[in-house]
């Protein structure tokens, strides 16, 4: 297939394609999901070179077994963020780490708000973001690939392993939890906003 | 929260429940934060290049 084709094709075309050794075919499936298999993994361990690590992992592992994987299943996105998934386990515990921190602080190298973003919507999502960086292991990974993956609530339990509903729960403990701890630790700038 | 992702406003999402109204606008408040404003990440282009290039020319070697 020519590059023009296989940025048309859909993930059904290029997964058949990659499935039977067609390596351009996997490199678009590449090119349509690196940057969401990265965006994952590094809200899991806050690092950029790990990440980077983590997503090439997960790429290398995805063309080895894409023959095995079913398109009635999960999506393609949900597919390699389970692989995704498992390798940070997995890296977590050689590191013995499994309560690794989301990102200090945003403005890092690597990390761009969009252009629209206003300031005070930066200072607002940052301190939020900050927060989910305190939740535990299963709650901050469902809110990872709830508000940054952009799962269905069907797809992060096909991912976890997990029922909807335990997942819907995981959820609303997650968001207690961080209303929690941001109203202790910024009960000034919620109170602020509630009489806004 | 289905409804916040569809582009409802906050409190519409909220009198749609009145009785839950209270117990449920501090979490919506949250969920609409981390809904719109995550800080986004991207991977340095000579990783992108380099993995893409290992992915599409390695022969795959079957286990």
């Amino acid at each position: 297939m020519r590059r023009s084709s296989l940025q048309k094709a859909d993930d059904r075309e290029l997964i058949a394609g990659a499935a039977k050794g067609d390596r351009e075919a996997f490199g678009a499936l590449y090119e349509r999901y690196v940057f969401k298999v990265f965006r994952h993994v590094y809200y899991l361990t806050s690092n950029l070179h790990t990440a980077e690590d983590l997503t090439a992992q997960t790429f290398l592992k995805a063309l080895e077994a894409i023959h095995r994987y079913e398109m009635r299943g999960v999506p393609f996105l949900a597919w390699l963020l389970r692989i995704a998934y498992n390798l940070t386990v997995n890296h977590k515990k050689v590191r013995n780490n499994g309560t690794a921190p989301l990102p200090e602080a945003v403005e890092v190298q690597g990390i761009l708000y969009s252009p629209e973003a206003s300031c005070e919507a930066k200072a607002d999502g940052q301190r939020v973001w900050e927060g989910v960086r305190t939740l535990r292991g299963d709650q901050r990974q469902v809110i990872v690939m709830r508000f940054v993956d952009g799962l269905s609530y069907s797809d992060i339990a096909k991912v976890l392993g997990k029922s909807i509903g335990a997942v819907r729960v995981i959820q609303y403990r997650a968001l207690s939890a961080l209303r929690r701890r941001l109203e202790d630790d910024l009960g000034h700038y919620y109170a602020k906003s509630r009489a806004g | 929260m289905e409804l916040l992702r569809e582009g409802e406003s906050l409190e519409a999402c909220l009198e749609r429940y009145p009785e839950y109204r209270e117990r449920l606008r501090p979490l919506l408040e949250i969920a609409q934060t981390l809904e719109g404003r995550q800080p986004e990440v991207a991977p340095s282009p000579y990783f992108l290049v380099e993995l893409k290039s290992k992915l599409t020319r390695e022969k795959h070697e079957g286990r």
